[in-house]
């Protein structure tokens, strides 16, 4: 069957959907007990009952895995969310401001962008006290900037646009234009902006725990999985970094799927084809 | 009460103007036209009319006002590409509500069919649409119309009707209407008078000398053809 | 025996588009066209922007997007014309006259723009010749497009368009308004073009400049042949003209009746 670049497009956001709804589903029905530290069952390698194996604690590995990605996918819901409305805020701001406004807001941009990403997260993750606070405010702060650019550059493109101008000769304000008109014709790329922000903010999100910077031992988090992991698998416990590596690998993969999906079918170039 | 260009230039840069000292006057319910060729800066001069583009020099009077800032301009133009004025991913009933909401009454008589009202601009023809984008030009608040090449795009039919039509209105409502166009016998036919322009200015001609203007301007673009023709040795 | 140069064949032209739902649809902007070219005639094709004019000589020329689907035939002095065999023509026995000077590649010398089309062996020294013969230095071949004055890059797309041994032109309309002295002198060459024996498909939207030189005119509407007629059948008010549209259509010119045509129904 010859598939149309649409139906694929559809089909591979549906396939990547399901990862993520089948993880945030066995979080929700998955026995929280199972997270109870029990030494009879400890470092077992994966059998039907266990399936992604037990840790040196005897804590079911799947489980383990199941709540670290749940709270990475929150995490990384709000780095995203956090990180786009800065970009859309001072993306707009920039293209419509003064040109005083557009050149400081570009020298900000070009900052954020220069400095190594992992040590200025660090950085404001310790400013702003740590825990998961620390990890979200961290993400979203470094996160906007390329979308902030790109956001900038359509609105500088579309404000020459004629409709938008008879907007304003029709009487209507900047407000209106910028709401009605302005954000209408972006939020397919705000949306896309959007989703390719997650796997970022996500894997940022890992390597932070991973480094130790951040997060509670106690925190479910793939990062923490990992890193204490690193210790065990020269005991050939190879299921305590794989099964967790991987999930993180495949929901990461996930959404970059559907950001890449979706982008190309926004790409009126691609419509065509 | 009048739409008055007074001594008005403008140019991108300055060393390169592209009219200069442009005088001229459109009174309420009076229909005149500027004649022009493709390159001669018409389609900015309808621009700086229409508030869309500020004057290098010289100034723009509507009943001897300046043009307000963030007000409905009492001078609206209608573009010769509608498709250009319209958010792609509007409707066209908010494209219209966008202005104003118009009676059915001047729906029906541009022939604007309901069922268009729930449609997306790139699914109408250029000539439906060139109907949506007069209707929505035609707000009551509007006194001064500016109609640049406004049919060039449109099949012939379509182009008579939207002229009548649109002279019908203009004249109920004693709207002042500028209109500018390459084609002479638009110009003859519906003009009360006319200015011809060229050569970086503007300037009025007895309508009915019209069919005379023969001076080629320097400034025209010419089309690859036009090499063609001036090969002789071919 | 009729000497056609170009004969089109139930032409149909269509592009696959995804539509709003998932499913794909097809628009149709050309529909089972027909039409012919004699030697030494001007045919000329008027229909409103939009009617799928260009797209018919993109067909010919076969420079349309690829996905594009075109079906029936099309003959060049009784062969069929391909992609292929268009390519080796193109530039030489047939002439595309594009729209815009746009159709120039920015980023390519204009003497390797000159040479596309000319065989490996002559093609330097014939283009060399090509430049002399329009009064181009030598040394304005290794500029780029953006380089060269406006009236040097006619010449040089004039060059790249029409050679010695030309036998089919296709010209699409320039963009309307042009002067009414430049358009003229443009008109008056094609005929005499086509006097000395080159076919000429002429495309536009002004039926007037169309009359003036062509043998046949040829209406189009919404990718479909209305009719086709000599052009001295348009006049009056168009009695000689075999359809109702035809004859409103021809009413309805500004420099005919115009507004004070009563019957809009064809709309």
């Amino acid at each position: 069957m010859k598939l149309n670049l649409k139906k694929k497009v559809v089909f591979s956001i549906v396939f990547s959907l399901s990862i993520i709804l089948i993880i945030l589903l066995l979080s929700i029905v998955m026995d929280s007990s199972k997270l109870n530290t029990n030494y009879e069952i400890r470092s077992l390698a994966p059998s039907f009952t266990h399936i992604f194996g037990t840790d040196w604690m005897g804590r079911d590995m799947l489980l383990r895995t199941v709540k670290g990605l749940q709270f990475s996918l929150m995490v990384g819901l709000l780095g995203a969310f956090l990180g786009v409305g800065i970009a859309i805020i001072l993306g707009v701001i920039s293209a419509l401001g003064s040109e005083k406004v557009d050149s400081a807001i570009l020298w900000t941009i070009d900052l954020f962008i220069g400095m190594p990403h992992l040590i200025f997260m660090i950085l404001i993750s310790f400013a702003v006290g740590k825990g998961a606070k620390g990890v979200v405010i961290a993400t979203a702060l470094t996160h906007w900037p390329a979308l902030a650019r790109l956001i900038r550059n359509e609105v500088l493109h579309l404000k020459n646009m004629e409709y938008i101008n008879l907007s304003h000769n029709l009487g209507k304000s900047n407000w209106f234009v910028v709401r009605n008109h302005i954000l209408l014709i972006i939020f397919p790329q705000i949306l896309v902006g959007f989703l390719l922000l997650f796997p970022h903010v996500i894997l940022h999100e890992a390597s932070m725990t991973f480094l130790g910077f951040g997060l509670s031992a106690q925190t479910p988090s793939i990062g923490i999985i990992l890193s204490e992991a690193v210790k065990h698998i020269s005991l050939g416990d190879w299921w305590l970094v794989f099964f967790p590596g991987t999930s993180l690998v495949l929901l990461v993969k996930s959404f970059d799927n559907i950001g890449e999906s979706l982008r190309m079918y926004v790409d009126p170039q691609m419509r065509y084809i | 009460m009048a739409l008055e260009c007074k001594d008005v230039g403008f140019h991108y840069n300055t060393e390169n103007w592209l009219f200069r000292n442009v005088d001229l006057r459109v009174g309420k319910g009076e229909i005149v036209g500027i004649i022009g060729y493709s390159g001669c800066g018409k389609t900015s001069l309808s621009k700086l009319l229409a508030d869309y583009l500020i004057p290098s020099e010289g100034e723009i009077l509507i009943d001897g006002e300046k043009h307000k800032k963030g007000e409905f301009k009492k001078v609206q133009l209608i573009y010769q590409h509608p498709e250009k004025i319209m958010n792609p991913r509007w409707k066209m009933k908010e494209i219209l509500s966008e202005s104003y909401e118009p009676e059915q009454k001047i729906l029906d008589k541009f022939g604007i069919r309901n069922e268009w009202f729930n449609r997306y601009p790139i699914e109408l023809s250029g000539g439906e649409m060139q109907r949506f984008s007069i209707v929505r030009s035609l707000n009551p608040k509007t006194e001064y119309l500016i109609a640049d090449e406004m049919t060039t795009m449109l099949d012939g039919l379509t182009q008579a009707f939207i002229w009548k039509q649109l002279l019908e209105i203009v004249k109920t409502r004693n709207i002042g209407l500028i209109i500018i166009s390459h084609e002479k016998d638009i110009i003859k036919k519906l003009c009360d008078r006319c200015y011809y322009m060229s050569d970086q200015k503007v300037e009025e001609i007895n309508i009915d000398s019209i069919y005379f203007i023969k001076k080629q301007s320097p400034r025209v673009f010419l089309h690859p053809w036009v090499s063609l023709i001036n090969n002789k040795k071919f | 025996m009729k000497k056609e140069i170009l004969k089109v064949e139930n032409l149909s032209i269509s592009f696959v588009q995804y539509g709003k739902k998932l499913e794909e649809n097809t628009v149709n902007p050309v529909k089972s066209l027909n039409i012919e070219i004699e030697k030494g005639k001007i045919l000329a094709i008027v229909g409103a922007s939009g009617s799928g004019k260009s797209l018919l000589a993109h067909a010919i020329m076969g420079i349309l997007p690829r996905n594009a689907t075109v079906t029936g035939n099309i003959f060049y002095k009784g062969e069929k014309l391909d992609r292929k065999r268009v390519k080796d023509l193109r530039g030489r026995e047939i002439a595309f006259i594009p729209q815009s000077v746009n159709y120039l590649d920015p980023s390519m010398k204009v003497k390797k723009q000159v040479q596309i089309g000319l065989s490996e062996n002559y093609k330097v020294k014939y283009q060399e010749e090509l430049f002399e013969k329009y009064g181009l230095k030598k040394s304005d071949g290794e500029l780029y497009p953006h380089q060269l004055s406006g009236g040097m890059l006619r010449r040089v797309l004039f060059a790249t368009s029409i050679r010695e041994g030309v036998e089919l032109i296709i010209a699409d309309e320039p963009t309307p308004g042009v002067h009414p002295e430049a358009l003229e002198s443009m008109l008056n060459e094609l005929r005499e073009l086509a006097d000395s024996g080159v076919a000429v498909m002429l495309i536009t939207h002004d039926i007037f400049s169309a009359i003036r030189i062509a043998d046949y005119v040829t209406i189009f509407k919404d990718g479909e042949i209305v009719e086709t007629s000599p052009s001295e059948s348009f006049k009056n008010d168009g009695e000689e003209l075999k359809t109702e549209y035809a004859k409103e259509l021809w009413k309805a010119l500004p420099q005919n009746r115009f507004i004070e045509l009563e019957d809009f129904s064809w709309l």
